[in-house]
């Protein structure tokens, strides 16, 4: 290297590996890489996000039509029957608030053996003889209708239409609190609903 | 101080990043220490916390503290001194505002641009859908959080590399 080249390493200090940018201000080619590879990943997983929007996991234990009485007698707690249809938006707001939500969903497996009755006149052109049966032994003719009941205790409790989390978790808990306490069972620790998460 | 750093062959991305991993690192300690006494309180009450979610916790402001400080080593980078925590207090609020505006007009684009701004100003990692059995994983706010640091520590380096810097000031 000639003496007067201004790139030349002063004495006792080694020279820069060959092929590196000596300069102190290059810019991290490889950070932006990275930074322009993520951003452009960011923008495509927002528009896909947006039109196809995270399933929201069911977390109640449900359980089914044919075991619910035997299971309710067993633990001595009350059926929860939950009558929904696909179709139906509220049943949908529901499923997100309350049987989606951890807590929501820990209240309900605790107070009741829950039980799904989902609809399919409209898809299928009738329902399957269960369904068919349960709907009209509660005489429900609109979605979502949620019936506290227990095979061995009086009369059931019937709620229809969703009114919103806290309330409906509110109506649930009176109804199975109800039922536990004619069944000489003492009800169990519930979580504190708390306020409503949405993810 | 940057002038008698910047006399030694050190390259100002690697003083940006440094810089970056000292904050988080010191900020993450700070967390585990806070984390760690809160615990023991509890415990000295009888009320274990779940081990699982104490380290959920823990994990979620470590990622915090990591992307927060990338925000803050960028603004740093715009102005000296303390300044730079004005200039993140005062993005909060303009982004505040964005939101309130927003949702007030019901404008969803002005509500969507706040919400990208929040994400950008305050990233955060959420693990619980992994962790904790929370939900389906956000594939988008985990390539968010780690789209947000990478640009505020590009944006940081990026300005640091056009910085003129006079041995005589300062």
């Amino acid at each position: 290297m000639p003496p007067d080249d201004p790139r030349a390493a002063p004495s006792g200090v080694s020279p820069t590996a060959p092929g590196r940018d000596r300069s102190s201000r290059s810019d991290p080619m490889v950070l932006m890489v990275i930074a322009v590879v993520l951003l452009a990943a960011r923008i495509a997983l927002g528009f896909y996000t947006s039109k196809h929007p995270l399933a929201e996991p069911d977390r109640v234990h449900w359980q089914p039509i044919v075991f619910a009485d035997s299971l309710a007698r067993t633990e001595r707690k009350p059926i929860l029957y939950e009558f929904s249809a696909d179709w139906c938006g509220p049943c949908q707001t529901m499923q997100r608030e309350i049987f989606s939500d951890r807590d929501g969903a820990d209240r309900i497996d605790k107070l009741f053996v829950p039980v799904r009755v989902v609809d399919r006149s409209r898809e299928d052109g009738r329902n399957r003889p269960e369904v068919a049966g349960l709907q009209a032994r509660f005489g429900v003719r609109a979605f979502p209708t949620l019936v506290v009941v227990h095979p061995d205790v009086g009369e059931p409790a019937v709620f229809t239409g969703y009114p919103g989390r806290d309330r409906t978790l509110d109506q649930l808990t009176q109804a199975g609190v109800s039922v536990m306490t004619e069944l000489g069972r003492h009800p169990p620790a519930l979580p504190d609903s708390g306020p409503i998460r949405l993810p | 101080m940057l002038q008698l750093l910047f006399a030694r062959p050190l390259r100002r991305s690697e003083y940006v990043l440094s810089r970056w991993i000292g904050i988080a690192a010191l900020v993450s300690v700070i967390i585990v220490i806070q984390i760690a006494i809160g615990v023991a309180a509890l415990a000295a009450r009888g009320a274990t916390p779940d081990s699982k979610e104490a380290l959920m916790m823990i994990a979620d402001n470590i990622a915090f503290a990591v992307g927060l400080s990338a925000v803050i080593v960028m603004f740093s980078t715009f102005i000296g001194g303390i300044a730079d925590l004005g200039l993140l207090l005062l993005s909060y609020l303009i982004t505040n505002l964005i939101s309130v505006v927003g949702s007030a007009a019901k404008v969803s684009a002005l509500t969507r641009a706040a919400d990208e701004l929040k994400t950008f100003l305050a990233p955060r990692l959420d693990l619980s859908g992994w962790v904790l059995d929370h939900g389906p994983v956000s594939w988008l706010a985990i390539v968010s959080y780690f789209s947000s640091i990478t640009l505020c520590l590009l944006i940081a380096i990026m300005v640091m590399n056009r910085k003129e810097l006079s041995y005589a000031s300062g």
